[in-house]
Formats: structure tokens, C-alpha cells, sequence
């Protein structure tokens, strides 16, 4: 099947099996790997890409499905080389260390952000449930969304 | 993961003449969580898919003047987003915002949550307190099935091979009533419900009138608590109305054992629920 979609702001046109997964096209077809696969069944939030401005599991989408509409993958966040501002409080608060599920954790912190600038500690953890982490026990990750949130100052307990 | 077949049809009279001509062949895909993973695990036999999501206008919320629309398509961010479901059926709200995580909600539809017919489906105790009416169409015509009678055993309802749910008629609350949904999962996030309790009554100067209550996860289906629901009936809610209530929902419901919980755990526990919801109404 032919299918039209936009993926990173550009437009993407491919002849696909309509059953194949929006995450194996993102990552075999269009060599867009930062997407990773997990649990392959909506658990994990490993392969977090927002589906016309929301977040959605890639795992859980089949091509068919996309037609005429927008991706955004993390290798989509970036801005000629330069890291987003989230990927970057990624980096400094150490949100990420083998960094498997960071991606997924940016694209939903991404979402969360684009509708809620400004959201509270519990509005972060609630937009975070769906993506596990296996190494950073979460804190670091709440804090570097955080500081992006411009909320740091009110968030004492941390230290 | 095998990859099936995708039919994806451009208008709603083309795929229910599909779905007339494959019948059960045509497995129809709404969001996908449910029937993706279902792929995955090898659930299907020989099967092709109906792929609904180009068919316009199917996720429409709309206020239809005593009742408020909801078409299948519609998500369960859809509904938690609306401001029709917000202002008149909130107990739809919180029900839908229960459901698994934000990318789950994302995708996942209310029509799908009710066609997959799971006991702990979380809209389906919310739309049948609601007194909610399912639109089943064929290329024959409407059907019109209540919330209620919907699902007849785990995963199977009330939709024929040729048929496809359109749609879910939902009256308005009245303001003023009270209500609630409490979810009690393995975890706060992303959790199966082990018991779930969703409670409507219409209320005057404290006292209760046409109460209903809905048990998800208790029974193989979403099933109703009439005796404890007559028992509240014209009562004034205070602590010992509350643990008389208490009392009877834990004779009255038949719970199962299953993975996710024992029979003795969940008849406990639905009484835990309805006595938190019933006196979170007296603060
Ligand atoms: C990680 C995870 C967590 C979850 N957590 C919850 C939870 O907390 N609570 C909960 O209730 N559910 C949960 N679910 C289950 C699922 O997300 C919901 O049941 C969802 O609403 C299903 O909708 P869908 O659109 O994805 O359905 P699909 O997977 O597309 O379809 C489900 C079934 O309904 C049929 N169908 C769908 N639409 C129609 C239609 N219009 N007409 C006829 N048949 C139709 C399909 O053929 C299929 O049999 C979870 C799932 C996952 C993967
Ligand atoms: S790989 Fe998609 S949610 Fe885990
Ligand atoms: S950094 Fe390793 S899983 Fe999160």
C-alpha cells in the first residue's frame, strides 16, 4: 500500500505492507533508530513517538493507520545537531544511564510539555506512567523535566 | 509479529459492506491495543483487518440535547478531554482516565474498550450506571443495544459478523447527582483493574434516589449490584447506611478468581470501594 505521511516536519512517501508496524518502518525503512523497541506490547513506552501532537506506543500502530498523518521521533527533537532543551536536562541532571528507555521518556516528557508548560511534580510522574526505566529509579528523570518545566525552585524536597 | 492483511475502507457504508461480504474473516481494528497485541500473541486464526481510522466523523463527541453522542472511534483522550463529556457526564471522565497509560489513551477507543468485552474494560461500569445505549450498524440497518446487555461473555458481544458498534448514546447526569469511579489495580499506573465499583444516584437534601452501581472485574462481565443499589434507596447516607451497604455488596457480589486477584480478596475489596466512594460524600 501507498502511504503518505509526515514524519520530522518532512514528507515521507512509501509503498509498505499496511499490517507492518509504524515502529519497524521508523526504524528498517527510514533508518530512524532512536525509536527502541521493548516489550512490543504497550508496556514499556520504549517506542514513545507523538502521533499527531500526542504520544502513542509505535508498537501499538500499524501503517495503515497513518496515513496522512504526523510522526515526530526524537531524532526529531534535535535542531541541526543541537540537543533540545529537554534532551539536554537529560544530559545534565544524569537522567540517563544506559539510556534504552531516554527516547521514549523524551517524546512523552515532549507531549506533556506542549500542551502543560508548566506542569506540577504529579502532572510529570502522570505523563511519565507508561515509560519504564530500568536504571535511574525515575527521580533524576522527574527532575530533569523539571528544570525544563521552569520549576526547580519549588521542588526543595529533592535535596 | 505475523503480518496480517489491512482493509481500510474510506466511508462507513463501504466497510460495513465488507464486513457483510467477510464477516467474521474481518476482524475490524479501532485503536489497536487490544487487537495488536492480540496479533502478537497469536489470538487470531486466519483473519484480515478493518482498519476504521480513515472513516470520518466516527470519533465525534457531540451533544445531542438530552444525551451526549459518543461515536466508537472516539478515544479515551478524546473523552477525558471533552468539555461536553466534563460538564455532563463526568463519572465517563473519570472512568476513561483510568485507563492504562497517556500513550494508551491516546490510541485506545471507548468502542473498543467495549467490543473487547473484558470484565475490567473500565468505560463499560461508568456507561452502564449511566444508563448508556450502544449503535450497532449493519448494511441492513441500526440496532440500538443498552450498555447493560452489551457483553455476554469475555470478549463477546452483542456485535454480529456484519455488524459494526458506531456509536454510544449516553444520557446526561442530572445536576447535583452523586457519583463516583473507583479502580483498585495491582498499581496506581498503568494497571488492570482488580475490582472497580462506579456509583450514580440522584440525591435530594442527603437522601439517595434511583442509585446504580456497576462492578467491573468482579463478575466474567461488568455486572450491576441491584440489592445493594434498592438497599440504599431512599436512605439518608450516614455511617451506618454506609457499612449496611458495605455488608450486602460483599454478599451480593459473586466474585471470580483469576491472575490478577482471589474471589475472597475481591468480594472484600468492593466493599473497601463502595464505602470509600459513599463517604468521600459526606466530607
Ligand atoms: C499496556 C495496556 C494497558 C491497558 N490498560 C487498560 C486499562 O487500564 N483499562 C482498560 O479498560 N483497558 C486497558 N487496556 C486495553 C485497551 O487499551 C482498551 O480496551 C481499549 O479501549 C481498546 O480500544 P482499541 O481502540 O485499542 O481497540 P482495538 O484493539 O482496535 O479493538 C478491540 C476489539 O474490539 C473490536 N472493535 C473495535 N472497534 C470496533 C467497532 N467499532 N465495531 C466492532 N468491533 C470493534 C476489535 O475487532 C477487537 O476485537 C490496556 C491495553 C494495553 C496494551
Ligand atoms: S516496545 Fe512499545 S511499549 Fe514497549
Ligand atoms: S536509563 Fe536504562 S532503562 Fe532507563
Amino acid at each position: 500500500m501507498y502511504i503518505c505521511l509526515t514524519v520530522n516536519g518532512k514528507p515521507v512517501n512509501v509503498t509498505v505492507h499496511p499490517g507492518r508496524r509504524l515502529v519497524d518502518v521508523l526504524r528498517m525503512d527510514l533508518g530512524l533508530t532512536g525509536t527502541k523497541i521493548g516489550c512490543e506490547q504497550g508496556e514499556c513506552g520504549a517506542c514513545t513517538v507523538l502521533l499527531d501532537g500526542r504520544a502513542v506506543n509505535s508498537c501499538l500502530v500499524l501503517m495503515s493507520q497513518v496515513e496522512g498523518r504526523e510522526v515526530l521521533t526524537i531524532e526529531g527533537l534535535t535542531d541541526d545537531g543541537e540537543l533540545h532543551a529537554l534532551q539536554q536536562a537529560f544530559v545534565d541532571t544524569g537522567a540517563v544511564q544506559c539510556g534504552f528507555c531516554s527516547p521514549g521518556f523524551l517524546m512523552s516528557a515532549y507531549a506533556l510539555l506542549s500542551r502543560n508548560p508548566h506542569p506540577s511534580r504529579d502532572e510529570i510522574v502522570e505523563a511519565v506512567t507508561g515509560n519504564l526505566c530500568r536504571c535511574t529509579g525515575y527521580r533524576k528523570i522527574f527532575q530533569a523535566i523539571e528544570r525544563v518545566a521552569g520549576c526547580v525552585a519549588a521542588r526543595t524536597e529533592e535535596q | 509479529m505475523r503480518t496480517l492483511e489491512v482493509l481500510a475502507p474510506e466511508t462507513l457504508e463501504e466497510a460495513l459492506a465488507l464486513k457483510a461480504h467477510h464477516g467474521t474473516a474481518l476482524l475490524p481494528l479501532a485503536g489497536g491495543t487490544d487487537v495488536i497485541p492480540g496479533i502478537r500473541r497469536g489470538a487470531y486464526g486466519a483473519v484480515a483487518l478493518l482498519d476504521l481510522s480513515r472513516i470520518p466523523d466516527l470519533n465525534r463527541i457531540v451533544d445531542d440535547g438530552t444525551e451526549i453522542r459518543i461515536g466508537a472511534l472516539a478515544t479515551h483522550a478524546d473523552v477525558v478531554e471533552s468539555a461536553i463529556v466534563g460538564a455532563h457526564i463526568p463519572v465517563l471522565s473519570e472512568a476513561c482516565g483510568t485507563v492504562g497509560s497517556v500513550q494508551i489513551r491516546s490510541r485506545g477507543t471507548i468502542g473498543g474498550n467495549l467490543c473487547h468485552a473484558s470484565p475490567a474494560s473500565d468505560s463499560v461500569p461508568a456507561l452502564r450506571v449511566l444508563g448508556s445505549v450502544c449503535e450497532i450498524r449493519s448494511s441492513k440497518g441500526t440496532r440500538e443495544i443498552p450498555v447493560g446487555d452489551f457483553c455476554i461473555s469475555p470478549g463477546v458481544t452483542r456485535v454480529l459478523p456484519a455488524d459494526l458498534l458506531v456509536g454510544i448514546r449516553v444520557p446526561k447526569m442530572r445536576p447535583g447527582s452523586r457519583w463516583f469511579y473507583l479502580k483498585l489495580g495491582q498499581r496506581r499506573a498503568m494497571a488492570i483493574a482488580k475490582v472497580s465499583v462506579a456509583f450514580l444516584a440522584a440525591e435530594d437534601g442527603g437522601v439517595l434516589s434511583d442509585v446504580r452501581i456497576s462492578l467491573g472485574a468482579v463478575a466474567p462481565t461488568v455486572c450491576g449490584a441491584p440489592r445493594t443499589a434498592a438497599c440504599l434507596e431512599g436512605k439518608k447516607l450516614g455511617e451506618t447506611v454506609i457499612s449496611e451497604a458495605v455488608e450486602m455488596i460483599q454478599t451480593e457480589a459473586k466474585p471470580i478468581a483469576d491472575i490478577r486477584s482471589t474471589e475472597e480478596y475481591r468480594r472484600e475489596m468492593v466493599g473497601v470501594l463502595l464505602g470509600r466512594g459513599l463517604r468521600g460524600f459526606l466530607e
